[in-house]
């Protein structure tokens, strides 16, 4: 087996398994599934045509440097769009075509979501506002508050595991996951009861 | 059953996040009393199923491992097409190298080609050499016919 072939069988692996922890990374400060993927997969490319020659132990650190750099990019192209559509809409274009959107979606049900035959138009209401609040509640978090809560509670990972993907200590991963949960009950404190499972 | 007071929902936070880790009496208290609560056993634990509704719609596991596969495998294919970019200079100047070659050694002088076809382009227009005499008599008529209209007395 020649030096390329163990190369990209190292690669493969090291991607394999950080791969996960990578996209929710950049799903935690994207909050876009699509984003978050093209983050990862340029980072992907990006370590594979420069640093792949460099020591494997070296991959993780590079990886995380390379991923927040693409984060970034794609968030200041986001604001770059943002302030395209702001100076669209001071000067009245396609206003007629938004209206009639709008328009469109106007008599649209909300959809249930549930698949336990109950699908009833108020049932799917209820879900959907629980979790559009739930979701503006984690956006109003910071970007290291929603990452951290998002790898410690979705992903189940152990505070040292949280602190090396991020890059940081593990006392600031735990004052974040805390403030998260302090600014997330803050939020939540009328949707509680729903958020919650029921009482065993 | 226990018969304690349920703790603040802010300490069983502290707890969650590791912040208790340096207070282990607290902690060891806490762990006690979760244990024996059901209620704030199902709180402590509600924050993991906080995001399911997210998880269920748009992040399914399957879904997202099959996208990250092929994320995996677009990067590595990136790196065999990176070496096709890294070849395609190389490439390009070979191709150049051979076809002046090849150009080069068709003009030389010593090549028996061009020879040829001078000596081909020349047999090609005899009749115009072979009939020179008679164009340049007929040039000579025309001059003389030309002074002798003008020389007619007639004309004036």
């Amino acid at each position: 087996m020649d030096n390329d072939t163990q190369n990209n069988l190292a690669l493969d692996a090291f991607f394999s398994a950080n791969e996960d922890k990578a996209f929710y990374v950049a799903y935690a400060a994207l909050w876009d599934r699509e984003s978050a993927l093209d983050a990862v997969q340029e980072s992907m490319l990006k370590l594979v045509e420069y640093y792949r020659n460099k020591p494997a132990d070296d991959w993780p650190a590079l990886f995380r440097t390379v991923l927040n750099s693409k984060i970034n990019d794609i968030r200041r192209k986001r604001l770059l769009e943002q302030g395209k559509h702001k100076l669209v809409s001071l000067t009245g274009l396609f206003r007629n075509r938004r209206e009639n959107a709008d328009d469109d979606t106007e008599f649209e049900l909300p959809a249930s979501g549930r698949t336990d035959g109950i699908t009833g138009p108020e049932v799917g209401y209820i879900a959907t506002e629980l979790r559009e609040r739930i979701d503006e509640a984690l956006q109003a978090l910071s970007e290291r508050q929603r990452q951290v809560f998002i790898l410690r509670e979705w992903r189940g990972m152990s505070i040292s595991e949280t602190a090396i993907t991020l890059g940081c200590s593990e006392n600031s991963i735990k004052q974040h996951h805390f403030r998260a949960m302090r600014e997330l009950r803050k939020q939540l404190a009328e949707v509680w009861d729903h958020a919650q499972p029921s009482t065993p | 059953m226990h018969n304690q007071a349920h703790p603040d929902p802010e300490q069983l936070d502290r707890l969650r996040a590791g912040l208790l880790d340096e207070h282990p009496d607290e902690k060891a208290a806490l762990i006690q009393h979760l244990d024996a609560c059901s209620t704030c056993r199902a709180q402590n634990e509600g924050w993991a199923h906080l995001g399911t509704a997210q998880l269920d719609t748009h992040l399914s596991s399957d879904a997202l491992r099959r996208d990250l596969q092929q994320a995996r495998r677009v990067a590595l294919a990136g790196h065999r097409h990176s070496h096709a970019r890294t070849f395609a200079p190389y490439a390009t100047a070979a191709v150049l190298l051979v076809a002046v070659t090849i150009g080069l050694w068709t003009i030389q002088p010593g090549d028996q080609s061009r020879p040829l076809q001078t000596a081909q382009s020349i047999e090609a227009i005899p009749d115009t050499y072979e009939d020179l005499d008679f164009y340049l008599w007929l040039a000579n008529q025309k001059d003389s016919g030309s002074d002798d209209d003008h020389g007619n007395p007639n004309n004036t």
